[in-house]
């Protein structure tokens, strides 16, 4: 994950996600459950609108750590996705 | 002495997806909606300008959160993601700016069938995620909701595959779809104490999409059926303000408009036919066959992109050639005409139509189109043109708006577009305007 660990400190001593730090810092692979990625991904989301236009170098690092955890949840099923939007001519 | 309740103003907003301007103004004066007539006489209507590009991805997700694409993160039903080649589905977890119903924790919301708000998330109230939801368990929050959904046979979308084989079968799914959305919202507006309360209509766009010839045509097999089925619709709008308070705002509204479709266009076609496309294997539909030699490739439905430098693994145009670049690409689409009528009516430039820190993921063209062209990438085209099941297509000028309450006397702005609703919810809610306004 190309983040690096003052900004991870500082979003984690932030929510105070002490528990869940372990779960960022180390393999992504290794989460224990979708559960408590979800938890850890609401937390920062709502971090991520309250910096939003003040800090763009946050912004930027933090986008590519909530698309880490969005790839890294449930995977969604694309190609169903793109089925549906085939029907109605939208791709 | 009297104590009055200090209550906190209820709003109302019903979205009807893809309604253009003129057919609610002339289904409610020919008496196929009354009850929408009603509305009209009450408030104000206006022509409602839609987002660039005009898909309901996009408008909707400007609707709820009053940004730009370059601000909420969405600019289309397909992305690539970042640094790479591969098609991505932006959903609800990649807007970036927050929807109203979290504007104000107090008020409680009720919202139903907005497009792009999968997967659902927590918030004061009950959400129903629309188009493009694939899983009804991820589509509802609370959770709890979900046995009684399935209880009343939810649909979250009309599955428009049907259309493809029978259009008899997919009115059939259609109606049901609008039945089971119906009694999705009589049972919410009952049994929660909601603020507001949003449901979304989205089977005026999938109707439309297949049979606005059927519209055009009294003459139409389908003719009945498309007036019946906005009957149906203007019947649900009645309910709805029937069941209001007078204190009770509400807001009607669409996304974009709709038109007929004459000829789709593809956008590719062209790109590789004058060499700023090229793929590894011509025939491909696959992004990931985008050839170093590549200056310039489109999405869906008519976004054009440079392929940059250091944006893309195999981008090739230098970052002091990209104007150049852009004024090749203006230069050909503004000459495209197809049996002597001109294709493109406007292409705006990504400065021109996108502010926010997200400009950098912005489309550097997008292009509009003059009537009856239905623009598409089709990147796996062979010819330019073509044409397809489809009968009718989006347009950007004639979504509508509809605000029912008089008490702001300048609620509604003179040309309003999809970016001003979360504006005028904050003050309809309670004279406040959206956070950063």
């Amino acid at each position: 994950m190309p983040t690096s660990p003052p900004l991870l400190y500082y979003i984690m001593k932030s929510y105070q996600l002490t528990d869940n730090c372990r779960l960022m810092t180390d393999d992504f692979t290794s989460a224990n459950t979708i559960n408590s990625m979800n938890a850890i991904y609401a937390s920062l989301k709502k971090h991520y609108y309250d910096n939003l236009v003040r800090n763009m170098l946050f912004y930027d690092e933090l986008d590519r750590v909530l698309r880490g955890f969005k790839n890294r949840g449930i995977k969604e099923d694309e190609d169903e996705i793109s089925k549906r939007l085939q029907a109605l001519g939208y791709i | 002495m009297i104590f009055i309740k200090n209550r906190k103003r209820r709003l109302v907003i019903i979205g009807v997806d893809g309604v253009p301007y003129r057919l609610i103004r002339d289904l409610s004066q020919t008496g196929i909606m009354p009850h929408t007539a009603s509305l009209i006489k009450q408030g104000i209507l206006r022509q409602m300008a839609s987002s660039i590009p005009e898909v309901s991805s996009v408008a909707w997700s400007s609707i709820i959160t009053g940004k730009n694409p370059a601000e909420h993160g969405i600019f289309g039903f397909t992305d690539l993601a970042p640094a790479t080649y591969r098609l991505s589905f932006p959903n609800f977890s990649d807007l970036k700016a927050p929807p109203f119903w979290y504007h104000d924790p107090k008020r409680r919301s009720v919202i139903i069938n907005v497009p792009s708000t999968y997967p659902a998330e927590s918030l004061n109230g009950v959400l129903i995620s629309g188009f493009v939801a694939l899983d009804i368990e991820r589509a509802t929050y609370p959770k709890t909701l979900i046995p009684r959904l399935m209880d009343m046979d939810y649909r979250i979308d009309v599955d428009s595959q049907k259309a493809h084989s029978s259009l008899d079968l997919f009115l059939k799914h259609l109606d049901q779809t609008l039945k089971a959305r119906i009694k999705a919202y009589r049972y919410l507006w009952e049994n929660i104490d909601w603020d507001t309360f949003m449901v979304v209509f989205t089977e005026t766009d999938r109707l439309s999409h297949f049979l606005w010839d059927a519209y055009e045509d009294p003459s139409h097999k389908y003719h009945q059926a498309f007036l019946r089925h906005f009957s149906q619709i203007d019947e649900a709008i009645g309910e709805i303000k029937s069941r209001t308070n007078e204190d009770d705002s509400i807001i009607l509204l669409s996304d974009h408009g709709f038109e007929r479709t004459e000829k789709n266009v593809y956008i590719s076609s062209y790109l590789k036919n004058e060499g700023f496309l090229k793929l590894k294997k011509p025939s491909s539909g696959n992004y990931s066959d985008i050839d170093h030699h590549t200056r310039a490739f489109a999405l869906d439905p008519a976004r054009i992109y440079i392929h940059l430098k250091g944006k893309y693994p195999r981008g090739s145009v230098e970052k002091e050639d990209r104007d150049k670049v852009i004024c090749d690409l203006e230069a050909l689409f503004s000459s495209i005409e197809i049996q002597g009528k001109k294709v493109i009516k406007r292409i705006y430039r990504k400065e021109e139509i996108f502010f926010g820190p997200l400009s950098p993921y912005a489309p550097d063209l997008v292009l509009l189109p003059h009537q009856g062209f239905d623009l598409k990438a089709g990147l796996k085209a062979k010819e330019p043109y073509g044409k397809d099941i489809f009968t009718g297509k989006h347009t950007q000028h004639d979504a509508f708006l509809l605000v029912s309450d008089h008490s702001d006397d300048d609620i509604m702005p003179n040309n309003p577009s999809v970016f001003d609703i979360a504006h005028i919810i904050g003050r309809l809610c309670n004279g406040n305007t959206t956070p950063n306004d």
